[in-house]
């Protein structure tokens, strides 16, 4: 099992924002967490990648339940496991294409990256500051990103919220290309019905 | 991608704001160093330039001036004593060593000084090349004055070189110096009796250049006269005062016709004492004496030091301030970088950077900004003191160099922690960041 949820809570300024969450995910599986604004779903992978610390419950990845484990092995497991593709991309300005995706790249596999930047499309630009790039190749970017370090779980935050159908179509085709590549897991978070279609496990959570 | 890389990255791309966190702190780090060298260099002349000696011995007038003309020579003496006074002076047995030196004239600005041999001997200094003046207007000079053995020049009168020449006389240059780092580098010495010939002064007797334990003259001769029981004589001195007598008796032809000479005058006697005592009691016994002031150069340089705020202390607040500047902006670089930065730094932690690296990374950024900063300072400061020596006459007369002292090992220790502290607050700051609250404020 990779992911194993038990009665899992969270709360913030006294405020539940999730109440009881119980669920797994087993290896090479997707899940989508669908939501309207506000209900959780973002706690819910922050919580799931270790960034937020659960009110009550247990996260277990690989076994591993998060609360018994000290912060920097927690940042390990996200160093060599997980894969972020965040909704307003958060490109590191001061880095070029190449950089923003080497920074991720922790095995130093400098073939990995030529060959994420040439399966993107981003040969051209591999070079250029990401600050002069468009929408869809800033995109592109942060998806490679998102796959630099070879995740096992790549945990994708409204990645098609604000695009329309062609380009909603166009980066969902290429995130599961790319974990089909990987044969790693994928974790969505979004209001947006539309990728509905590309995922058997869908987790559906409401105010 | 290495972390010093990552820094490497984001210090260019803040191009500007990096540049002037390095720019100020190398201005600090140099001008501390310039502060700190200046002011050894300062103390250094004046403790070389003063040793040993405990009075100076002048015309009534301000003391500081007595000792700045006297002993540092960068001042106009106070005026003229009578030698025969000087000679009572001289004579007290509470002195061990007693330099008169007779001013008044200059070659292109350095110093024409008339003295004995006596006052080479003080400051333990020898010849590079040539020998000690034999005749009246022979002259050794320092190692900085640019005149070499066999040149001949005329001086100017006055201390400033745009006085008149003194044409019907001309120096000869027999002896240079080895430079010593004293004041003697910069001065043109001569026979006492040079400068008071030139001036049309009685000549003193020679005899007391060559031997200063014989020290007695035409002139005190006359004064014991006078004055006997002034003086406490053993049977030595007292030969020798026979012998000098007989000596006057033949030169009593050769004086008669100088008759129309005036009378000798020094400039000032420098004194080393016996005992701390006398350096008490004899400027007491000696300032009573009307026309005679005798100041001491340790508690007049003093004075001057707190006057003018000079002292270590001043020196050491100065560099504190402006390095503490250069830390403060390291300090508000990196702080005011990582408001803008905090994005950068939640996706680095979510990717796995740890805080430890994060912590790392930002305090990196600010070493390396100090450690640029310093090393070009280093630079600067060095290009500044070469520029400030090569053309600045007193400094370049005096031998001011760049010295490696712990002075040096303490500025720049001193602007590396304090940039190192400046780095750390935003590194702390910069480490602890929520990370999923900074995502979720910026998602």
């Amino acid at each position: 099992m990779l992911f194993k949820i038990k009665n899992l809570e969270y709360k913030k300024s006294n405020k539940t924002i999730l109440n009881n969450l119980n669920f797994n995910i087993e290896e090479g599986k997707h899940l989508l967490v669908l939501g309207s604004s506000g209900s959780g779903k973002t706690s819910l992978l922050n919580l799931m990648s270790g960034l937020l610390k659960p009110t009550n419950g247990e996260i277990f990845f690989k076994d591993h339940e998060y609360s018994s484990l000290s912060e920097e092995k927690i940042d390990r497991i996200r160093a060599n496991n997980f894969g972020f593709i965040f909704q307003k991309l958060h490109l590191i300005g001061h880095l070029n294409v190449k950089q923003n995706i080497d920074l991720i790249n922790n095995k130093n596999d400098s073939k990995k990256v030529e060959n994420l930047i040439h399966g993107l499309g981003l040969t051209q630009k591999s070079e250029q500051m990401v600050s002069e790039l468009s929408v869809g190749e800033a995109q592109r970017v942060a998806i490679a990103r998102g796959l630099a370090n070879s995740p096992c779980v790549i945990f994708a935050d409204e990645p098609t919220s604000s695009l329309d159908d062609y380009n909603t179509q166009k980066v969902m085709e290429l995130i599961l290309e790319q974990t089909k590549q990987t044969k790693s897991t994928l974790i969505v978070s979004t209001h947006d019905k539309r990728i509905k279609k590309y995922f058997s496990k869908i987790t559906e959570m409401s105010l | 991608m290495s972390d010093l890389r990552f820094v490497l990255y984001s210090l260019k791309y803040r191009f500007l704001n990096s540049f002037l966190s390095i720019m100020l702190t190398a201005f600090g780090v140099s001008i501390a160093l310039l502060i700190s060298q200046f002011g050894n260099h300062i103390q250094n002349r004046i403790n070389l330039d003063g040793q040993g000696i405990d009075i100076v011995v002048g015309a009534k007038g301000s003391p500081l001036q007595l000792i700045l003309s006297s002993v540092y020579h960068i001042d106009i003496p106070t005026g003229n004593i009578a030698y025969s006074k000087a000679k009572k002076i001289m004579n007290n047995p509470q002195i061990e060593e007693s330099i008169p030196l007779a001013l008044g004239d200059n070659w292109r600005g350095f110093r024409i000084v008339g003295t004995t041999t006596n006052y080479i001997r003080h400051y333990d200094m020898s010849l590079s090349t040539g020998r000690y003046w034999d005749q009246n207007f022979e002259v050794v000079v320092g190692s900085s004055v640019n005149l070499d053995i066999g040149d001949e020049f005329m001086g100017v009168h006055g201390l400033l070189e745009d006085g008149s020449s003194h044409e019907e006389h001309k120096y000869d240059v027999v002896g240079i110096l080895k430079p010593s780092g004293t004041v003697l580098d910069r001065l043109i010495l001569t026979s006492l009796n040079s400068v008071l010939d030139i001036h049309g002064l009685h000549k003193v007797d020679n005899s007391f250049e060559k031997n200063h334990e014989h020290q007695h003259d035409h002139e005190h001769h006359k004064e014991e006269h006078h004055d006997v029981h002034e003086h406490d004589h053993d049977k030595e001195k007292h030969k020798n005062e026979d012998e000098n007598h007989h000596k006057h008796s033949k030169n009593d032809k050769e004086t008669n016709k100088t008759n129309e000479l005036g009378s000798s005058e020094i400039t000032a006697l420098l004194i080393k004492t016996k005992s701390p005592i006398a350096n008490i009691n004899l400027p007491r016994s000696i300032n009573r004496e009307s026309s005679l002031q005798a100041a001491n150069p340790a508690l007049e340089i003093n004075r001057l030091i707190s006057l003018f705020g000079i002292g270590s202390k001043s020196f050491a607040i100065l560099s504190l301030i402006l390095i503490l500047i250069a830390s403060l902006n390291i300090f508000s670089g990196l702080a005011s970088n990582l408001e803008n930065r905090m994005g950068d730094l939640a996706v680095l932690r979510a990717v796995g950077f740890s805080k430890k690296r994060i912590f790392k990374i930002i305090v990196l950024e600010g070493i390396l900004v100090v450690l640029i900063g310093i090393i070009l300072g280093i630079l600067i400061g060095f290009l500044l003191f070469s520029i400030l020596t090569h053309n600045i006459f007193t400094l370049q007369t005096t031998n001011a160099s760049l010295i490696f002292n712990l002075d040096f090992i303490l500025i720049i220790l001193f602007v590396f922690f304090a940039g190192l502290i400046a780095a750390i607050f935003p590194a702390y700051r910069g480490s602890k960041i929520s990370i999923a609250n900074q995502l979720s404020r910026t998602i």
